[in-house]
């Protein structure tokens, strides 16, 4: 099995299969990037990623590990009513793996996701952040993402009134 | 202590990339967006883009590309993708129960004896059509020698507001209907299609009667109403209300118990079907004339 080394930010290799790092599109663009310039086929690459620290890269490569046998981004049904893929592809296993995460972490491997293109953990770890705003009221909002308000005047009111079809219709 | 300074991009202490708190935001449900667009500047934007619309489309399995580019560029057809977002509006058939796939719901039996069947028995299937490909081949089945039925749609429950109607000018309210009969004597038709405001009808096509030889074949009738930015249909929106489908069946002679129970009706109807289109030109303004009293005869 051909394998690769991948080194946090923090100096930990983690040794992992290519058919799995591969299901990152980042990871995958690097080892066929070394592929191609290293003269030797039976090398192994070896990738250091400078933004993303051991702890977070190991929970990258246990998700990816879990799903490993996933379909690769399923594509959206064509028009359909109800809800998108994005919305079923929540397993119970995704919910206990998010369940003990504080949001740093959680922000910290949306970080991770979107680097390493791995657009499943991306689309749960978002989905996770936006329960967090939906059914908020607006100062709740600011509160829980240390957010300020930068309306002047009455341009809060501007905008209520602005978009009143947002919530009449 | 230092005061954090609020750009809408950092989250709790981490910035993000605009494209995730893009994603995040789209994830967000309808009822919930303006408040996001309440929170800053920064989310206010992203809410406002084109392109948090078409992930929005994605998330809920909607097909941007079915949209007109003139819908997706300019700003002030938010409301319109937004009330696709939450009815569909410009992909939907607004006449639910269209076969009978949900028995008689919907569906108000003035006359006669109506059933619903599984497949067009006597008839051929019904065709394939994307549009109704789930709807499998159940059908209407007049059993009496004649009958009548009628369905309403109330627009402001199906998302059609008359804010949203008028943004959306020119379209028009496409109307179709499947019939077929296996009875081996001529049989009459007569459909109509309306618009009005609960109170007063707007608009109402009858046309005579279509006369339906016993050939088991599906056979089609369609109508639009078409609006366009004249004082008349500008009028007419802000109080329209609902739209109504009118069947009505019989026999085209009078027949003895005897040839009825030998020879029943069994006149199908399937898919009923009233979509919206957005048109690319103004209609003609005579091409939807009025209701006349005449017309309110029946």
């Amino acid at each position: 099995m051909a394998l690769v080394r991948v080194i946090s930010s923090d100096g930990a290799a983690f040794l992992v299969s290519q058919r799995l790092a591969k299901r990152s599109g980042k990871l995958k663009t690097e080892i066929e990037t070394f592929r191609k310039s290293s003269d030797n086929s039976e090398a192994q690459p070896e990738i250091r990623i400078v933004t993303i620290r051991a702890e977070i890269l190991r929970l990258v490569l246990q998700w990816l590990q879990q799903h490993q046998n996933d379909p690769v981004l399923p594509a959206n049904q064509n028009e359909q009513d109800g809800r998108g893929d994005a919305e079923m592809g929540q397993s119970q296993w995704d919910r206990d793996f998010l369940a003990p995460m504080d949001l740093g972490i959680v922000m910290e491997l949306i970080l991770a996701a979107n680097h390493l293109e791995v657009k499943g953990l991306l689309d749960i770890t978002c989905k996770l952040v936006e329960s967090k705003i939906t059914g908020r009221t607006v100062d709740e909002i600011r509160t829980a993402f240390k957010l300020k308000s930068d309306f002047k005047g009455n341009e809060e009111e501007q905008t209520r009134l602005e978009n009143r079809w947002c919530v009449e219709n | 202590m230092e005061e954090i300074v609020s750009n809408g991009l950092n989250l709790g202490g981490f910035t993000l990339p605009e494209n995730v708190v893009e994603l995040i935001l789209s994830k967000v449900p309808n009822e919930d967006i303006l408040n996001c667009k309440l929170v800053c500047h920064t989310w206010k934007d992203i809410v406002a883009g084109n392109s948090f619309f078409k992930l929005r489309f994605e998330e809920k399995g909607r097909n941007w590309n079915s949209i007109p580019d003139k819908i997706k560029s300019d700003p002030k057809y938010r409301p319109v993708l937004h009330a696709h977002l939450r009815h569909g509006i410009l992909s939907k058939n607004y006449a639910r129960n269209s076969s009978g796939q949900d028995e008689l719901r919907g569906w108000q039996m003035w006359l006669g004896d109506w059933i619903v069947s599984q497949e067009p028995f006597g008839c051929e299937p019904l065709p394939i059509s994307n549009f109704f490909k789930r709807e499998g081949q159940s059908c209407f089945v007049l059993k009496s020698d004649k009958g009548a039925k009628c369905y309403c749609i109330d627009l402001r429950e199906q998302g059609l507001t008359p804010e949203i109607m008028e943004l959306m000018l020119p379209f028009q309210f496409q109307f179709s209907q499947l019939y077929a009969s296996s009875c081996s004597t001529p049989t009459m038709f007569k459909w109509g299609a309306g618009i009005s405001d609960w109170q007063t009808v707007f608009q109402y096509h009858y046309p005579t009667p279509i006369k339906i030889l016993p050939s088991g074949k599906w056979q089609k009738v369609e109508y639009s109403f078409k609006f366009g930015n004249n004082a008349r249909h500008l009028k007419e929106l802000k109080t329209l209300r609902q739209i109504f489908l009118t069947h009505k069946a019989y026999r085209e002679n009078p027949s003895t118990p005897d040839e009825i129970q030998r020879d029943p009706l069994n006149l199908k109807f399937a898919r009923a079907c009233v979509t919206l289109e957005l048109l690319d030109n103004e209609p003609d303004e005579s091409s939807s004339p009025a209701v006349s009293m005449e017309d309110k005869r029946d």
